[in-house]
């Protein structure tokens, strides 16, 4: 080992170290998997060494992971069958919730991930990642024109899948809370 | 729903504890050295294969590129039948003319101008003399 090779080490160990929860909670809202979020996230962080070299050190280096993590989501889920290679454990489940707390939050859940993959790829790196048109079609490969078409049909997809899920809702509780 | 309160699910989504990450940086230097280490030996293996079928196809190649058929001892030739005829004086050969006219080739002085021999179906030339 180099000198030059520890200070790399170092680097990337620092960069893994602040950005990691980060990078899976991205893929989770992707993936809506903690199992392939952290796969995915892997992925991003052994594809990030392997370029530590290449990349610029001006603030690209999220950038290129975000890349990396929205093509390897894309990627897989194109892929007939997927190579689930874990290098760590399994990751414990959560917690369990408060059913009344996390309701809101469950229905538009539900319908995020029902949302199709490119259109919900678009909306996380629009409005949970706050890129700009143009960042975000760079890592989707894509123009600003179809960026724009999928994030609106993106939330046109969102607000017919939670109209839907209400209705079911209504349907299921009538006027008065009695169940049939 | 608007954009507003979908980048509020989110933060939501967000706030809700995560199960805990395996996404140690000790995990993923190791994961990044072995990745590193497995495309050393793939590219290494890969450069070693073509390589190897470089030669195999050259060591091949060489004598099949040569279709000249095995080389057959000649058999000694028979002593060819010449003809003593005397040699026909040629008159010497005139000097190239200036002007950029070319002047035919000369024949090879020493190749010795014979005629062909008489045989059965065609006689010797004979040159008929003018009276």
């Amino acid at each position: 080992l180099t000198y030059e090779s520890i200070d790399k080490d170092g680097e990337f160990s620092d960069y893994v170290a602040s950005s990691a929860d980060r990078v899976r909670f991205t893929a989770y809202l992707l993936c809506a998997d903690w199992h392939e979020a952290e796969d995915i996230a892997q992925a991003a962080f052994v594809k990030l060494y392997l370029a530590w070299d290449r990349i610029d050190r001006q603030g690209s280096i999220d950038a290129y992971v975000r890349k990396v993590v929205v093509r390897t989501y894309l990627n897989e889920r194109r892929r007939l069958w997927r190579k689930l290679e874990r290098l760590t454990g399994t990751p414990a489940e959560p917690p369990p919730q408060q059913p009344d707390a996390a309701e809101q939050r469950l229905v538009v859940w539900r319908a995020l991930i029902q949302v199709p993959q490119r259109q919900r790829a678009a909306l996380v790196l629009r409005y949970w990642e706050d890129l700009s048109l143009l960042d975000t079609a760079a890592i989707l490969g894509c123009s600003v024109g179809n960026v724009k078409s999928q994030c609106a049909r993106g939330l046109q997809t969102l607000r017919g899948l939670l109209e839907g899920q209400a209705d079911d809702h209504s349907a299921r509780v009538p006027e008065g809370g009695a169940r049939p | 729903l608007t954009e507003a309160e979908l980048i509020a699910a989110f933060a939501e989504i967000r706030a809700q504890p995560a199960p805990p990450s395996g996404l140690t940086p000790q995990a993923m230097l190791g994961a990044g050295r072995s990745a590193r280490r497995r495309r050393r030996i793939v590219a290494l293996a890969g450069g070693t294969m073509v390589a190897a079928a470089t030669a195999v196809t050259v060591m091949i190649g060489l004598p099949a590129g040569s279709d000249t058929p095995p080389s057959v001892p000649i058999p000694p030739a028979e002593e060819p039948l010449v003809t003593p005829t005397p040699a026909i004086t040629r008159p010497p050969t005139p000097s190239p003319v200036e002007g950029g006219h070319t002047p035919p080739t000369p024949l090879d002085p020493t190749t010795p101008v014979t005629s062909a021999p008489p045989t059965p179906d065609r006689p010797a030339t004979s040159i008929p003399v003018s009276p």
